[in-house]
């Protein structure tokens, strides 16, 4: 492949990959939080719909990624993906028959390091943590819930609360109970923890 | 042949390490209450730290160990239906990760940890299928990721209370 068909095939990869890893991380988190029951990460307001979004949004990442080169144009076209080879491919669509192989392209040719997948896959998952607290406002409001004198933090907050609220009384909760939380936790180490042994000659 | 197109699907280096990225992000948002949260959040901790250390495990053996891929030594007696990979062949890096994350998830939930370590196993054995690993680089994979796994599970529970003051921490920034 020639240098600049190399850097398009990089810049699809991983534009394909940002969706692959968006989908597939809002559907995984979608599953998470209807199990755990934290509304104020759901995208829709009711548990099993949520858990059956989730689940269609991880298929619909993966049948996107591995179907797309079937309509879209890239280092696939049909005829070069020779047993799933990539060296010496032609910029085209795939033939259904090599779609198995199409993706799989090395990083000298296009495809994506370990370290690279790895960061976009965080961004990714921030970014789908993101979405779904933002929609969680509208999907707490629609059901419902009172969170008045509810005094839970962290993402337990976020069962009656959305994010943003479940936020500012995290940090409140912080504040007053911080310290004395650390101080328990402290006391709680067992007898062979670094902490505890440290704690021991201090004391001797 | 349908297994050889199933087998490049598995064999993919995105989708299994995506998908056990993925478990290991959502688990951290699994519990019902905060102590089972906790042992999820620990496992997701324990994951991403072995992942790490494996990796420098990886890349200090493939320093002094520069074994050639199977397609190169074997030549035409082996048929490659995958990229010619240029890294070395042992041991096989994937296989660190996914196993990492399996025992890492299978120290806080055995049936979950389980169904990860028969998807991390199908894996390995698509990567030996397709041609791009012997079938030892793939268990020395393996055998790194769960050790790096046990070894940072040691090392958190060795440095408590510190890893539960930053959850803690977290928590009150509304993440945890």
């Amino acid at each position: 492949m020639m240098t600049d068909q190399i850097e398009s095939a990089s810049a699809l990869m991983v534009r394909d990959y940002l969706i692959l890893a968006f989908l597939v991380s809002l559907g995984a988190l979608q599953i998470a939080v209807s199990i755990s029951g934290l509304r104020g990460l759901w995208l829709v307001p009711h548990r099993i719909a949520t858990r059956t979004l989730g689940v269609l949004l991880v298929i619909l990442g993966i049948g996107f990624y591995v179907f797309a080169p079937l309509w879209m144009e890239g280092p696939w076209a049909a005829g070069t993906v020779v047993d799933g080879t990539s060296e010496g491919r032609e910029w085209g669509l795939a033939a259904s028959a090599e779609i198995s192989g199409a993706r799989n392209l090395n990083d000298i040719h296009g495809g994506m390091a370990g370290t690279a997948y790895a960061g976009f896959f965080i961004f990714s998952a921030v970014l789908a943590t993101l979405f779904a607290a933002a929609v969680g406002i509208f999907t707490v409001r629609l059901s419902a819930t009172d969170s008045a004198g509810d005094d839970s933090d962290g993402l337990d907050a976020m069962k009656q609360s959305h994010a943003f609220s479940a936020l500012t009384r995290s940090l409140r909760v912080l504040w007053r109970d911080g310290i004395d939380d650390a101080r328990r936790e402290m006391r709680a180490a067992p007898r062979w923890s670094i902490a505890a042994q440290i704690e021991r000659i201090r004391r001797n | 042949m349908m297994v050889d197109h199933l087998a490049r699907v598995i064999a993919s280096d995105y989708l299994m390490p995506l998908l056990f990225s993925a478990v290991m992000f959502a688990i951290w948002f699994v519990g019902r209450d905060i102590g089972e949260r906790r042992r999820f959040q620990r496992s997701t901790l324990i994951g991403a730290t072995a992942i790490g250390v494996s990796n420098f495990v990886v890349d200090l053996i493939d320093t002094s160990i520069n074994r050639s891929r199977p397609f190169v030594e074997l030549g035409d007696s082996m048929q490659l239906i995958f990229y010619r990979s240029t890294d070395p062949s042992f041991p096989a890096n994937p296989m660190v990760v996914v196993f990492s994350v399996a025992m890492a998830v299978w120290l806080a939930n055995r049936r979950l940890g389980w169904a990860l370590m028969i998807a991390a196993s199908l894996y390995a054995l698509s990567r030996v299928y397709v041609g791009t690993f012997y079938p030892t680089d793939v268990i020395g994979g393996a055998v790194i990721g769960v050790a790096a796994a046990l070894c940072c599970w040691f090392l958190l529970e060795l440095l408590r209370p510190v890893p539960e003051i930053l959850l803690r921490v977290l928590r009150g920034f509304g993440v945890a």
